[in-house]
């Protein structure tokens, strides 16, 4: 598809090709230039156009309604050039023969283009190199070196694409290069154009479209920049990813990395803490290994695509295939962690007695505060309240709940709680919790550390001291009393054994 | 000086007296001038005979008139004036000695 444009020539209308027009418009002001200190120049510049009027209709038929470029070259060399045959017609300055060579040298004849066709971003650096007749690659490297030294070069380049237009048409080309605008010239320069646009048909048609209009060609040139910036994008994040992924597969991955205490917890070490059981932490493997894999793969895939301007129905077949893979693989992590989340549905509380004190002060002796002393070997680690050891789970943390007795004596429970699949197991897993609290000759010995066993996993297993105080009485901990008035307050012995007071106004 | 450069100046020499040649009998439109020129090889590029013509009628050697064409563009149908036609007996005959004498020099 060109673009066609309708034409004047004394007499007669003729609809011609955009790159014709210019051709001939170039032409006919050369001839004008050329004759500008001529009486004559009316009516030779009238005659001139009498004939190409004239050739040109003879191109035409019923059914071929428009003159083409090459038709429009064959009818300029048929006429000749201005600067040839006016020669010795139009009286001229003295140094024409300087003139004529000079031409294909001087810079004034030279006009500033972007090369497009030529462009690595916007055709800046390949322009400016053919205006001052330097190497493109030359110039491309002092920009970059530029671009590395300060900033300045940017909003340069990016001023000069939308300053500067884009070499559109042939005579452009020849004008942007310098050379004189001739038919041999023109004729190298259209061979040349083929040659480039038959290359690659997809080019040819981006460049062919691409004629509507500068605006939009800008437009679609940036977005095609920002596209292969994204592409970048995409490579880069899928090859972090990938490497992420193959250090879970063959090296240990971590699931949570605490700086304080060098805490590392290994996916290995996550499932036998969390999932289920290990078929399901397999599962869970293989679903994070295939999802893993299938976004990897589409991110590589996809940023490839946008880069190198890939088409072709395999990729959007293997893009297909890949997130059927991705899904399935997140389905299965879905799935096997639903599973896991069961475990979590029902809540289960086993209460033990401590029995009634007779006491006005209740003390409490907090022990065991140093929980530290448990690890033992390179497998064994504790983060934030937590200590894994090979077999048995340490947790730490005690909450206090106060209640106003109903009659005069201290009444101390303690109330385990679990959570698990069902009720039994839930309620289960509270029994099997195990701790050190007691309640001894008025004195309460809480050590805030409480253990179950690996198996059970963790299922948010709590620990609650419950103590009713009778009217008038008082429960003495190290540096806090808390009264019978104070029971709508709470406490807390923390994993360093500590007591905290917490004061609920209402 | 090229060989091309001579050549074009000899072409150039005695191109109006061709030009005047081809409209003694008859008048004749651009095109027709330029074909019989061509087939002469006298003219290389047609450019060249718009400014010849023009500056034939500015010296009231040549004249014209305009008659509209079925195909195309109207047409400027070129003329000798009594001045032209007087012009060309005298060039006809400075060309009869021109050719004698060049022949004279050429051929022995």
């Amino acid at each position: 598809m060109k673009k066609t444009i309708s034409i004047h020539l004394v007499g007669s209308n003729f609809l011609v090709e955009e790159d014709a027009y210019e051709l001939v418009k170039n032409y006919l002001d050369r001839l004008n230039e050329s004759l500008k200190n001529s009486l004559d120049k009316k009516e030779i510049c009238e005659d001139v156009e009498l004939r190409i009027a004239e050739l040109a209709t003879a191109y035409l038929s019923e059914k071929k309604q428009v003159v083409t470029f090459e038709e429009m070259s064959t009818i300029i060399a048929t006429l000749g050039q201005p600067e040839d045959f006016l020669e010795d017609e139009i009286p001229n300055d003295n140094n024409k023969e300087d003139k004529t060579t000079e031409k294909i040298f001087s810079k004034k004849e030279r006009r500033l283009f972007r090369d497009t066709e030529n462009s690595v971003i916007a055709g800046v650096c390949s322009g400016l190199a053919a205006y001052f007749n330097i190497d493109t690659v030359v110039l491309r490297i002092i920009f970059i070196l530029l671009g590395f030294a300060g900033g300045f070069i940017i909003p340069f380049y990016i001023i000069m694409w939308f300053i500067v237009p884009s070499a559109r048409t042939n005579i452009d080309r020849l004008q942007m290069q310098g050379k004189p605008i001739n038919l041999e010239n023109l004729k190298d320069e259209f061979q040349e154009a083929t040659n480039r646009f038959s290359k690659s048909s997809k080019k040819f048609e981006r460049e062919i479209s691409d004629k509507d209009s500068p605006l939009r060609q800008k437009i679609t040139h940036i977005s095609s920049i920002f596209t292969k910036i994204i592409g970048a994008a995409f490579l880069i994040f899928g090859s972090l990813l990938l490497i992420g992924l193959l250090t879970f597969t063959f090296v240990d991955w971590e699931v949570l990395h605490i700086e304080k205490n060098g805490f590392q917890l290994n996916f290995n070490q996550f499932c036998e803490l969390f999932i289920v059981n290990e078929t399901s932490a397999f599962y869970l493997w293989i679903g994070i290994l295939i999802s893993g894999l299938g976004v990897v793969s589409l991110l590589l895939l996809q940023g490839a695509k946008l880069i190198f301007h890939l088409q072709s129905k395999w990729i959007k077949i293997v893009k297909v295939v890949l997130f059927i893979v991705t899904f399935s693989g997140i389905g299965i992590i879905f799935l096997e962690g639903s599973q896991t989340g069961a475990d979590f549905t029902n809540r289960g509380e086993f209460e033990q007695i401590l029995g009634p004190d007779t006491t006005n002060v209740l003390t409490v002796e907090i022990v065991d505060r140093n929980m530290t002393n448990n690890i033992h070997n390179d497998d064994d680690f504790d983060f934030e309240g937590f200590q894994i050891l090979e077999n048995k789970i340490i947790q730490s943390g005690i909450s206090i709940d106060y209640s106003l007795s109903e009659d005069s004596l201290f009444h101390v429970y303690i109330e385990l709680s679990a959570f698990g699949k069902t009720n039994s197991i839930a309620n289960q897993r509270s029994k099997n919790i195990k701790h050190t609290i007691s309640l001894e000759n008025h004195n309460l010995k809480i050590s805030p550390n409480y253990s179950y066993s690996i198996k059970d996993k963790i299922r948010g297993q709590t620990v609650m001291l419950k103590i009713a105080i009778p009217v008038g009485k008082s429960v003495q901990f190290r540096n806090t009393i808390v009264h019978s008035e104070d029971i709508k307050d709470s406490g807390f012995i923390n994993r360093y054994g500590d007591y905290e007071h917490f004061e609920h106004e209402d | 000086m090229s060989l091309e450069n001579t050549k074009a100046q000899m072409r150039k020499g005695i191109l109006e007296f061709c030009i005047l040649s081809i409209l003694k009998d008859k008048e004749a439109y651009p095109s027709e001038i330029i074909e019989k020129l061509k087939s002469a090889k006298l003219i290389v590029v047609e450019g060249t005979l718009y400014p010849l013509l023009t500056r034939l009628k500015n010296e009231e050697l040549l004249t014209y008139r305009w008659e509209e064409s079925n195909a195309g563009p109207p047409r400027k149908y070129y003329a000798l004036t009594k001045i032209g036609k007087a012009f060309l007996e005298e060039l006809d005959a400075t060309w009869d000695d021109l050719q004698m004498a060049v022949n004279k020099i050429v051929k022995n």
